[in-house]
């Protein structure tokens, strides 16, 4: 255990396991908007490593920049401001033109989003929309449609070669998500970012589409970015839990530790407020007041006003994500670094 | 045998449906049009001339009759033939400057969407520009380059029609362009040319359609006016809204010179306008019943 360096250069900020060849690794992304002079920060340095099959999921209330980090790695918004790096099979995102970004996007990682209904291209048929990211990659028109074919059959839609030339407005919602999840999966991509692929869903469905994905990024070994709020999704679903405050990550744990050993403040809020069916409770706990707005944080940890265990440290200098004592990084006050009590 | 007799005509209607897939009484609007566009082509040459160009002084401003189905106009001729003969002039004229126009509004709004932010900016600014020529003067202008005919005029309202499309479609793309399908198709790795061709412009086209349908009315009767100030249609041709405007003068004494070509342009702008949203139902597979 090599806890006493705490000025090494190279602090680690994330958990990662070093026997494992990692897939994604971002390291201190830091997200701005708006104008140059004065810059609203999004996301600040903001750090994740994924191993091929790795099963990760980003929480965080709205507005805590989970949907801005996801959509950052696939670079979706010109209008903001990436520093950091973002390596991705051996390369900086980053530093790739956007032509080599529509290589990457579709094909190298998919991305899956939340509303089903709009996702889909309402004057084209499911299988032209299945196949397209086929198409543009020059695969011929059969093979393409053998290929949508078994993707879709993958993906539990019942008779796939008829429904295909179907259009989108006679599919359900849960069909729906199939296709978006069809499209995302044909072109073979090593990675899927879903973005609260379940919300817009109701729970049965939720239920049918969160085990078919289960069931698929197993048998691919396909790596998983979940983005969520729902953090009984995150129990059933992934190994590893990435809580995100304000911007920061501000926790990060295995899924088992996260839940039975909270580390931060706002992580055992959180869980809280989780109704649970083995407990009873008068009423439900909540977190008092509101995440606060990118651009007027209160000095210190941005938590520091709704959090009960405050104290004044908390109120003047920004935590550093350090080990947490149960395994997994928090950043937070209350777990100083093993050697600087020393 | 009880059954097919009665399900024969239900059937019968099918067949027309089956082909066109429009359903039920509109398939009488395609009809329309169909029969508009035929007699723009044949017109003038089954309407005689001597009907048609010749004056006739004596039997000027006759009432409608069986020898003058739709009376004479103040020059003796007679009205039924001259719009038999005049729909080519006005029809395929209003097709070719409302077409010509969209296809330019469709490119400019193209180009503002695709270019980014600053190539919008310029455009758009061009476009408000463009936009601030009165259509009149322009052809005037266009007219006295060219000489006063029928393709000045329709070469000056190619010209100052454009920016109004342009303004409109490029403000369907850009709410089409922020729909979660096409930011899905930019997640899958569509680039932006395709997601244009295919995902943009098709979705945008319904507005388009509805406005380039019911352009063709209105600028039937611009050519009028423009023919009236001299700039279109020249006097002998029998041009529907250079009749209009030139039976102005009369149009106490004998109605019907000024009244019945205006029925033939309100014919033609409804059918192309209900065209408009026929085609825009029968594209959208949403809204087409199957």
């Amino acid at each position: 255990m090599n806890t006493t360096l705490i000025h090494s250069p190279k602090q680690e900020t994330t958990v990662s396991r070093p026997d494992a060849t990692t897939l994604l690794s971002v390291r201190n992304l830091t997200i701005e908007a708006g104008s140059k002079n004065s810059p609203l920060r999004l996301v600040d340095r903001f750090s994740l490593d994924m191993s091929p099959g790795d099963r990760v999921a980003l929480v965080g209330e709205s507005g805590s920049g989970k949907s801005v980090t996801a959509r950052s790695i696939m670079r979706l918004d010109p209008d903001f401001r990436l520093t950091g790096s973002i390596d991705f099979d051996g390369q900086d995102l980053l530093k790739l033109s956007e032509k080599q970004m529509v290589g990457i996007r579709g094909h190298k990682i998919g991305m899956v989003f939340q509303d089903p209904m709009g996702a889909l291209n309402p004057l084209m048929t499911i299988g032209d929309q299945v196949m397209e990211p086929l198409r543009v990659a020059g695969v011929d028109r059969a093979e393409a449609e053998r290929r949508a074919k078994s993707v879709l059959e993958e993906l539990g839609v019942a008779n796939a070669a008829v429904r295909m030339k179907a259009y989108p407005h006679e599919f359900s919602g849960g069909m729906r998500q199939r296709v978006v999840l069809a499209m995302a999966l044909i072109s073979d991509p090593s990675l899927i970012i879903a973005d609260e692929p379940t919300t817009a869903l109701d729970v049965r469905v939720q239920e049918q589409v969160l085990t078919l994905m289960d069931k698929v990024s197993k048998e691919r070994g396909l790596a998983v970015l979940l983005i969520t709020h729902d953090l009984g999704t995150v129990a059933g679903f992934t190994d590893r839990v990435a809580v995100m405050y304000s911007g920061r990550k501000v926790d990060e744990a295995s899924v088992d530790t996260l839940f039975n050993n909270p580390a931060h403040p706002y992580t055992q809020g959180l869980l809280q407020a989780v109704p649970r069916i083995d407990q009873t409770v008068p009423r439900l706990l909540t977190i008092a007041g509101a995440p606060p707005h990118p651009g007027n944080r209160p000095t210190g940890c941005a938590f520091n006003p709704r959090c009960s265990q405050a104290f004044d440290l908390c109120r003047e200098q920004i935590p550093e994500l350090r080990p947490a004592p149960e395994g997994g990084m928090v950043a937070c006050h209350l777990y100083p670094a093993a050697g600087k009590e020393q | 045998m009880a059954t097919t007799l009665t399900k024969f005509s239900p059937e019968r209607r099918n067949w027309l449906r089956s082909i066109s897939g429009i359903p039920g009484t509109q398939i009488v609007i395609p009809i329309v049009v169909v029969l508009l566009l035929i007699l723009a082509l044949v017109g003038p040459l089954i309407a005689p001339e001597s009907q048609v160009y010749r004056s006739d002084i004596l039997s000027a401003l006759a009432p409608p009759s069986s020898q003058h189905w739709l009376g004479t106009d103040e020059q003796g001729r007679d009205v039924f033939w001259r719009i038999i003969a005049g729909a080519q002039a006005s029809l395929l004229s209003a097709v070719a400057i409302v077409t010509g126009f969209s296809i330019v509004g469709i490119l400019v709004a193209t180009i503002a969407t695709l270019g980014g932010k600053w190539v919008d900016e310029v455009v758009m600014r061009v476009v408000d520009a463009a936009l601030a020529f009165p259509p009149i003067i322009f052809a005037l202008g266009v007219a006295a380059a060219l000489g006063p005919s029928l393709n000045s005029a329709i070469i000056a309202m190619i010209l100052t029609g454009w920016p109004v499309t342009a303004r409109v479609l490029r403000g369907v793309m850009r709410e089409t362009m922020s729909q979660a399908y096409v930011e899905n198709a930019r997640v899958l790795g569509v680039s932006r040319t395709r997601l244009m061709l295919r995902h943009v412009l098709p979705n945008s086209m319904d507005v388009l359609l509805v406005k380039w349908a019911g352009d063709i009315g209105n600028t039937i009767l611009i050519l009028g006016g423009l023919s009236f100030v001299g700039v279109g249609a020249q006097p002998p041709s029998a041009e529907w809204g250079a009749m209009v405007t030139s039976a102005k003068g009369i149009i106490a004494t004998a109605p019907w010179a000024a009244f019945a070509p205006g029925v033939a342009i309100a014919i033609t702008a409804v059918a192309f306008g209900l065209l408009g949203d026929i085609l825009q139902v029968r594209f959208n597979p949403a809204l087409r019943k199957r």
